[in-house]
């Protein structure tokens, strides 16, 4: 498995969202990804899948991006998991409320498709550094 | 309260029908708090009172009624404090405290009557001005005082208004006087007093309760336009945020393909797809647009304010616009000062203001002509100017210029492109900034946008 890139957990309700991030992120960035569409989904898929980062899309119906996170960092073993935030809210308070929640960063909509992946990773190792001696595969 | 436009005719049922529990407390609390105010006047009204009665008629009656007077305060005043602290809003707790009102009116009433009536027994069958004159009074404070609560009004007028009929009538049982007798015409008088008393009575009541109704009424329209407020700010909010989810798809898609990462693309797909790449481009600038009117105008824009160099921000801004005007053909000539020029605001904010100015002076210039941009300092004011050799513009545009969705030339629009906010943003953004931004027609050819500010130092707080 290579460790330099992250296996990817995204969660998002909108079907073509989906689509055109797999397109972004797998076929140009080459980039692993697992798809989810709803928080209750996601909850059950990560202890599967065991991704290194989170990529949750904000505005979902019954569980939002925020609960969905925090519920995800309280499974065992995902409690430091980086986290990235997608969301078509733009305004500066938007930003910060997100920010605070616990995501590592915040990337607003529409994203650009050609960096967006070298952005996920640039994310990803910056939170690694951070985090020095952590396991990141079971 | 304050003052009276003009009064409320009320209708007999509205008059009649008995107010709701929130109408009543209010009620309540404005009575009690009168009652609470003017307890230094009453106090002196009895004092005289009793002194007259004492010095003139009986010193032991006086006393009797002072003191009985005085429970009576001392019970009126706690229920007025009561009633004003209650924090209850349940109906039964508001029929409670009237009870206890009415209680306290009919004590106070009872005292007064007794004075009024224990005069005149001790005076016999006269001209009775002492006693028939402290009840006028007294149902006349009544009626400025009490009106705010009709069952208290009631109960005082009708105890008043029995005594003030009983002296006269006992007068006339007791002597048996023939009609001519000066006994009577009391008689008569008295009724004919009473008749104006309550309709005095009627007239304040009437007035109190049509100024709580207006009250009311500007309280409910405040509330609508609130909410319609609220409402319209939600929606441009949700609005900006649904159309931008799709959109996202769309510039994803349509860049991928442009970049050629789906593959190569034959020479009419790749016009087709850079113009759908331009127009959803567009799209996304229009709906951050409205959106920066919407937080601009309702004040909720926040801004980042920090000491920066108004030259940087220029240059910034041309370089943000050159390659748009390059494709106009239009030139910047920009001279600035060697020195840096600071001032207090947002930068991005900034910036936004002079791309604007900047990209409509290149759009509203013809091809091959120059902008000029210069900075000017006087005192401790900074002037940035934008110079353009396109139409002129005139006082009479001045609205245009500045009015959401409007451009100067409207046959324009699909030409030049824009749907004219930027102008309006700019403005608001200055406006929030405590900076101005206006425009002059040249003396030769084109327009001068000015953009003043004042200097980091002018503006810095002490």
């Amino acid at each position: 498995m290579a460790n330099d890139t992250p296996l990817i957990l995204q969660v998002d309700d909108e079907e073509d969202i989906l689509a055109v991030s797999k397109l972004a992120l797998e076929a140009v960035g080459g980039l692993r990804i697992v798809q989810c569409s709803s928080g209750a989904e996601a909850l059950q898929s990560a202890p599967r899948e065991n991704p290194d980062l989170f990529l949750v899309d904000v505005m979902m119906p019954h569980m939002d991006g925020i609960e969905t996170l925090r519920r995800l960092r309280s499974i065992e073993g995902f409690e430091n998991t980086p986290a990235i935030f997608m969301t078509a809210k733009a305004t500066a308070q938007d930003r910060e409320i997100l920010m605070r929640s616990g995501a590592e960063a915040v990337i607003t909509k529409p994203f650009d498709p050609l960096t967006v992946a070298s952005d996920i990773v640039a994310i990803w190792a910056a939170s690694r550094q951070s985090q020095p001696g952590e396991a990141t595969e079971a | 309260m304050g003052t009276i436009a003009a009064p409320l005719v009320l209708g007999e049922e509205e008059r009649l029908r008995p107010p709701s529990t929130d109408i009543l407390i209010r009620h309540m609390r404005d009575y009690s708090q009168v009652g609470i105010d003017l307890v230094g006047q009453r106090q002196l009204i009895f004092i005289f009172a009793a002194a007259l009665a004492g010095f003139y008629y009986d010193l032991r009656l006086a006393v009797t009624l002072l003191v009985m007077i005085g429970f009576s305060e001392l019970f009126d005043l706690w229920v007025f404090r009561k009633v004003i602290r209650s924090e209850a809003t349940d109906t039964a707790a508001a029929h409670r405290h009237l009870a206890l009102l009415c209680i306290g009116t009919v004590i106070s009433s009872s005292v007064i009557v007794t004075y009024a009536v224990g005069i005149a027994i001790l005076q016999g069958p006269t001209t009775h001005f002492l006693p028939l004159f402290f009840l006028f009074a007294a149902s006349l404070f009544a009626a400025m005082n009490n009106h705010q609560l009709l069952p208290v009004l009631f109960i005082r007028l009708a105890m008043y208004g029995t005594a003030f009929l009983f002296i006269p009538i006992r007068d006339v049982v007791i002597t048996q006087a023939p009609i001519r007798s000066e006994l009577w015409a009391q008689l008569f008088t008295s009724v004919f007093v009473l008749f104006f008393v309550v309709d005095c009575s009627r007239i304040y009541l009437r007035f109190y309760r049509s100024q709580i109704l207006q009250f009311q009424a500007l309280q409910k329209e405040h509330e609508l336009s609130r909410a319609a407020y609220k409402a319209k700010t939600e929606f441009v909010s949700t609005m900006s945020h649904e159309l931008r989810t799709p959109l996202t798809a769309i510039k994803a898609s349509i860049e991928l393909l442009d970049a050629g990462k789906l593959g190569d693309l034959p020479a009419q797909a790749k016009l087709a797809v850079g113009l759908a790449q331009k127009n959803s481009d567009r799209l996304l600038n229009l709906i951050t647009e409205i959106l920066d009117l919407q937080s601009v105008e309702t004040n909720v824009m926040q801004f980042d304010i920090a000491r920066i160099d108004i030259l940087d921000a220029i240059r910034d801004a041309v370089t943000e616009i050159e390659p748009y005007s390059q494709r106009l053909s239009v030139d910047f000539d920009v001279s600035l000062p060697s020195e840096p020029i600071y001032v207090k605001a947002d930068r991005k904010r900034l910036i936004q203001v002079f791309s604007n100015i900047a990209s409509n002076a290149s759009k509203f210039s013809p091809p091959g002509s120059t902008v000029r941009i210069r900075v000017d300092t006087d005192g401790d004011r900074v002037a940035v100017k934008f110079i353009d050799q396109g139409i002129g513009l005139t006082e009479a545009d001045h609205r245009k210029v500045f009015d959401p969705f409007t451009q100067v030339d409207s046959s324009d629009t699909r030409k030049i492109g824009g749907a004219g906010l930027g102008m309006s943003i700019s403005k608001r953004i200055m406006d929030a900034l405590e900076g101005t931004i206006s425009y002059q027609r040249n003396s030769d050819i084109g327009t001068t946008f000015f953009v003043t500010f004042p200097r980091w130092d002018a503006a810095r707080p002490s």
